[in-house]
Formats: structure tokens, sequence, C-alpha cells
């Protein structure tokens, strides 16, 4: 005795089937379609299944195909019982049955029947006599084209960017596509047959099922303004009812989340393109203002002798308009993530001014330890300075109570086989270890995510930050984590070239050289005019570009031309020095124009060779930087 | 037409084979609703449907002339060509009748 289940929709052929398997001795349990099969499929495991292909809710096809999906049901013979099947020509392997009876008279049909039972073996499509002579080739073909009108349907709802669903009159789900597929995110012998609603996040299920109970045949939408979740994403619904012989709805599912988080990125992108904008117009008019403030104060300092009570009050008044220079720069570099404007530097310099004002927590200090022979590197000081800031900033968060921070820093030869994404050569590796908290593993890869924080009231931006000011110098960062022990991270800076650690050292006072300012701001004019004579220069002025050119020209013509140019990037109304300088190299191709701007982030600054400048002086202007800057314009041979 | 012959060259017992005739009425009676419903609403597909379910059945029967019918109408509403359908849909109601008055005179 066989133990077996008859799928068909037809209660003709499973009648006849029920009493033909019962007269032969078999037990036979019927479905009327692949859902009920299912259904008894949860609490029987039949022998034989014979399987009707044409089927409402889950047909023939599908139901194989999950059976064969089932490791319970591996045991199972599948037989299909269908007109279609001969008609198609199908390979039972296809479906991973094994084997087909075409339907045809009774007779003829519990003959194919029982032998099939007996048979074990793989069979091919048993053929019957036609039963209608020569229609039925006719009806072959027809069928033939009926299936690749079907395919391209399929093809359709494969390709089609929308989940779309099937359900039975019951909520319950007959049919998926791809992309439901890919939505629902498990397997289909997981969903089908299962009511929808239970996929959705356990908040929204009792919104969805309320909405198919009372859904009525009308259409019904889940808008984008008030999502659903499933499985993590955000999605709009349409249920739309189908009317007519079928009960049942058709869900289409839309994820939308990407969409959510690209909206939110645009939010984001105007709110820094704003803020961008506000601080760039700020920094240029408060590091005019701060050019002025500095220059007199170092201009100041220097008619007075270090031991003057009021020489130390002007050396701190200097050293806090530095670090409000280097604050416009954060701002800078914050709004719009400037290209760094590269000098030697020494990093032990860098990090000992980042420890002493980053900290706000007195209880965590830093413990510093560099390699004394340390390279220097080529950096933007004020943007790497804003890096360590950031991550000491980070490393001080992870212990709220009191720690320590060591930072040390060594020389680094890299080979090409060093595992880190660097060209070879010298590099200076500053690593920052913590003893906090530490990141968990799931959390390494994204914590110089833009927006990542795990911190209450942090913008998540630092780490982000740092990130994209280390490597705009060709540099790396990366870290190390482990959870209740603490955080390690390691940056590596290139070394400086040995041509630029040989311009280290004192400035050299200049010899008299006449040099032209152009500045659209008087004050500026007036410092950088000081300036100039403090280091024994002859300055002159020009507001813009049209009267710096005129006036270089007549310098040219009367035989007493400019060593030097110092040229401001902005002019609001009037030719800046972008404009100036073609126009300058026209008449001079050898002008020696130095280009001063606060925009340090303006490609010009980063990349100021290339316009025809051959030098950059950053403002606010500090009398040793600019007589170095000076000086090196003016030694370099054309 | 005699059910007792019908069954015995079947291979069935009368009863069990009228219990089956009964079957067929009754789906084919609904088969043949849905096809009046589809061919006025212009639906080949649903079209298809109940014609091929009422072919594979009457051939099971060896009632040829109602699967043949079927067929006919399956195969034109595969081409979307409905025309001609409803006039063959009344023959194959006829022959049913003929089937159902069988049935009950038996």
């Amino acid at each position: 005795m066989k133990k077996i289940l008859v799928v068909d929709n037809h209660p003709v052929i499973l009648k006849f089937m029920t009493q033909l398997l019962n007269d032969a001795g078999h037990e036979v349990l019927t479905a009327q379609d692949g859902l009920s099969a299912l259904d008894l499929l949860q609490t029987y495991t039949p022998d034989v299944m014979f399987i009707d292909l044409v089927m409402p809710n889950i047909d023939g096809r599908r139901l194989c195909k999950i059976i064969r999906r089932m490791p319970d049901f591996d045991a199972v013979r599948l037989i299909i019982l269908s007109g279609i099947a001969v008609e198609e020509q199908m390979a039972p392997q296809d479906l991973g049955v094994d084997s087909c009876i075409a339907k045809g008279s009774f007779a003829e049909m519990s003959e194919n029947v029982l032998r099939a039972l007996e048979s074990s073996k793989l069979e091919a499509c048993t053929k019957q006599p036609a039963v209608f002579g020569q229609e039925e080739i006719c009806c072959r073909a027809i069928t033939q084209e009926l299936l690749a009108v079907n395919r391209h349907f399929e093809l359709i709802l494969e390709s089609i960017a929308e989940g779309i669903l099937e359900l039975s009159s019951e909520g319950r789900i007959i049919y998926a596509n791809p992309t439901a597929k890919l939505i629902l995110g498990v397997p289909e012998e997981q969903f089908l047959g299962r009511e929808l609603f239970r996929f959705f996040a356990e908040d929204d299920q009792p919104r969805i099922k309320k909405l198919l109970n009372e859904m009525n045949c009308t259409k019904t939408t889940i808008g984008e303004e008030e999502p659903v979740s499933l499985d993590g994403n955000q999605l709009s619904v349409k249920f739309l009812p189908i009317v007519g012989e079928v009960q049942g709805t058709i869900v289409i599912l839309n994820d939308i989340t990407e969409k959510e988080r690209m909206a939110e990125q645009l939010q984001q992108a105007q709110k820094m393109e704003v803020i961008g904008l506000l601080a760039g117009g700020i920094a240029h008019d408060f590091n005019n203002i701060l050019t002025a403030i500095l220059g007199n104060v170092s201009l100041a300092k220097m008619y007075l002798r270090p031991e003057d009570k009021s020489y130390v009050r002007l050396q701190e008044a200097e050293k806090a308009s530095m670090r409000a220079k280097d604050l416009t720069l954060q701002l800078l570099t914050f709004a719009r993530g400037g290209a760094p404007v590269k000098k030697t530097a020494s990093l032990a310099e860098i990090i000992g001014e980042c420890c002493r004002y980053t900290l706000r927590n007195p209880a965590v200090r830093c413990e510093i330890k560099l390699d004394k022979t340390l390279w220097p590197v080529d950096v933007d000081k004020g943007q790497i300075g804003q890096a360590i800031q950031n991550v000491l900033a980070n490393a001080e968060q992870s212990m709220p109570e009191a720690g320590v921070i060591r930072i040390s820093a060594q020389n680094r030869n890299l080979e090409e086989n060093y595992n880190l994404p660097l060209e070879r050569g010298r590099y200076v590796e500053l690593s920052l270890a913590d003893r906090g908290v530490g990141i968990p593993q799931e959390n390494l890869p994204k914590i110089f995510d833009p927006y990542f924080t795990t911190k209450n009231r942090r913008s998540g931006l630092g780490l982000t930050i740092a990130y994209s000011i280390v490597k705009n110098h060709k540099g790396n960062i990366r870290v190390e984590s482990e959870p209740g022990k603490g955080t390690t991270f390691y940056i590596y800076l290139p070394a400086a070239s040995e041509a630029g650690m040989n311009k280290e050292g004192e400035p050299r006072i200049l010899r008299k050289c006449r040099v032209l300012v152009m500045d659209d701001e008087a004050f500026v004019r007036d410092i950088v005019g000081e300036i100039l004579e403090f280091i024994g220069c002859e300055a002159e002025f020009a507001a813009d570009g049209i009267a710096a050119i005129k006036r270089y020209k007549e310098a040219m013509i009367a035989g007493n031309p400019f060593d030097a140019v110092i040229m401001d990037l902005t002019i609001p109304e009037g030719m800046g020095g972008r404009e100036a300088i073609k126009r300058l190299l026209e008449i001079d191709p050898n002008a020696k124009v130095i280009v001063s701007s606060g925009y340090s982030e303006d490609p010009v600054m980063s990349d100021h060779k290339s316009y025809g400048f051959k030098g950059v002086a950053v403002k606010p202007f500090q009398i040793e930087e600019l007589n170095k800057t000076l000086h090196e314009v003016l030694s370099s041979d054309l | 037409m005699n059910l007792g012959d019908m069954a015995k060259s079947m291979g069935f017992e009368e009863d069990e084979f009228c219990e089956m005739l009964e079957l067929f009425v009754e789906a084919t009676i609904a088969d043949l609703e849905k096809l009046k419903f589809a061919i006025d609403q212009s639906m080949p597909e649903l079209v298809v449907e109940a014609s091929h379910s009422i072919k594979g059945a009457a051939g099971s029967f060896g009632f040829d002339e109602i699967s043949k019918a079927a067929g006919k109408i399956e195969m034109q509403a595969r081409q979307k060509d409905l025309e001609g359908s409803a006039e063959i849909m009344d023959g194959v109601k006829a022959q049913l009748d003929g089937i159902i008055s069988t049935l009950q005179d038996g």
C-alpha cells in the first residue's frame, strides 16, 4: 500500500483517481490546488503525488519545484498528470518530477497511472495515442505559442523593479516575482502559502492585517510618507484586488529605503552647502581681520626686546590669533573638505598643540613618545591638526572617567609588500591608543562613515573628516580595537622630500627687493606693506587686477620692475588673482607671482603652479612665513 | 447512450460511474458559466481556462463531440479570437443537456 496525494482542480479527476487508487489498495488524499496541497504536506508525507499542471493558487510547475526544495520530501515520487505536459514536450527532469502522464480517456489513464506507480525508474512522458487525430498536432503548436506569450509576461514580471505578489482570498502568498523574493528575503518554500502580513515588522502587522480584511474590492495604498518595515527595509505597498472569477489580491511592493536614504543625503548635502557658504563668507572677512591683528602683533613684537614685559603679552596674543586662524581653517575643512595647502612641518609640533587644546576632561591626558629623528612631513598643518584632534576627541570620549592616550610616532620605510594601500616610500607612522570601551567588531567597518556615531550629541563627522584629510595627504588611517581593552588609530603620512627638509631652518632676510601687493582691503595692504618693509622689501600697492597690471607695466617701462607680486585671489568687486595672473604673464612670462588667500580650499591654492603662480601665502600672514615664501620664489630659477 | 454499457466499457461499476458523471455535469455547468462570463467580458485567458477544463474532462469520458468543441473554443481563444465561441458553447450546452437527461432517466 502506498500513501498517495492527488492534486487536481477538476473534481472528476479527483474522484476517478481516488477510486482507481483505492481499488488498487492505496491510501488516497486529494487537494484542489497547490496551496491546499502545501497545507496537507504540513502533516502528511505521501509516497507518491500526482500533480496537475494547470491549477489556480500555485500551479503544478511551482508546486513541484517547491516540494523538490523541501528536504523532508526527497523520497516523494512526483508524477505529472496533465494534458499540457505532453503538448509541451517537457522533460520531467526540468521540474524534478519522476514521470509524466498525459490525460486521456479513463481507460488510458488507468493503465498509465498504475504502470507509473509500479515503475520506479525515471520515465519520459508517456504519450497517449492521439485522441483527436490531426487536431492534436495543431493544438500542440498553439500551446507552444501560448507558452511563448506566457514566457514573455514572465520575463516582464522577472525584470520589473517592483516586488509583485499574488495573494489568495485568505491573504496567503501564492506567487512572488524575483524582486518580491528579494524583498521577502527568504526562499520560496518558506513564504509560499504563508500569510503575507506575518513578514512585516511586528508593529506593522496589525495595520496590514486590518487593511487586507477591510479592503472590500477597492485599491488601497500604504504610501511613502508612512511606509511599513520588512526585514529592515522601508516599503510602500499597493493592494489591488483581483476582480472576477478568481478572488485574491495583487500586492505591489516598493522598496523606498534607498530613496529615503538618498533624500536624507541630499538634505544633508544641501545643509552642508549652506554651512559652507556661511563659513566661507565668514572666513574671508574673519581672515582679513586676523591678518591685521596678527600682522600688527608680529610687528609690534619686532620693535620690542624679548625681555620687555609686553613682549610676552604680544607673544600670547600672537598664539591666540594663530589658533583663531586654525579655527577658520577647520571651519572651512569641515564645510568644504578643501585640498591641503602643504608645507614641510614637524609632526611633533602639531601633536603637541593638539594635545594642549583638544582635551576637555582634565582627568584624561596624553602621553607622547616620539622618535627623536622623526622625519618632517609635507602637510597642511591646520588640516592634519584637525584630523589628530578629531581622533583625540574620539579617544577622550571613549574614556568618560579618566585615562591616558598614548601617542607615539616613528619613521617607516614602506616596501611594496607592506600590507597597506599606500605607495612605497618613506612615511611617518603615528599611533594614538586609548584604553577606553573599544569598538564592537561589527562597527569597525563603519567608523569612518559619515554620520555614523554611537555617541549622543556627536555629529558622526569627526572621524570622516580625519579620514578624508589623511587621504587627501596621500596617507592612510586605520583602526584596531578590542571591546573592553581600547582602540588604536594608526595614521601614516608621507615624509617630506629631502629637498623640502633642506629648506627647513631659519628664514633668511632678503636683499632689498621690490614687491607689488594687490589686495582690495586697505588694512591688509597696510599690514603687508609694513611686514615687507620689516623684512627689507620695498612695497607698492594696487586694489585690484587692472590697477596691478597697469602698475607692473609702468614699472617695467620705467626700468624699475617688480621682483615679485603678491596677489589676492578673490576680489569681490574687481579683477582677482585668477584672471590677473593670465594677463600679467602675457606681459611678463617671467613674473614671479605669489597667490594669497584665506580660501585654502580653493583649487588655485592647492594647485597654484598650474595656474602660473610661483608660491602661496595663506592669510593671515606671519612675518616668517611670508619671508620664507618670498625667498623661495625669488631664489627659484625660471 | 446506455450508462451501464458505458461504465462497463471503461471498467467502472455503474453507480460509481454515475457518481463521476454527476461530478462532471456539475463541474461542466460551472465551467460553462465561467465560459459565458469570459466570452461576454472578452477575457480570452479565462475562456482558455474554462474550455480547457471542459475539454479534458469530456475527453476522459469519451464525450468526443464536447471535447472537440471545447478544444476548438480553447484554440481560438489562445489566438485571442472569440468569434463564434458563443455559438459553439451553445452546442456544448445542448450536448450536456443530453447527458443530464440520460442521467435523470437512469
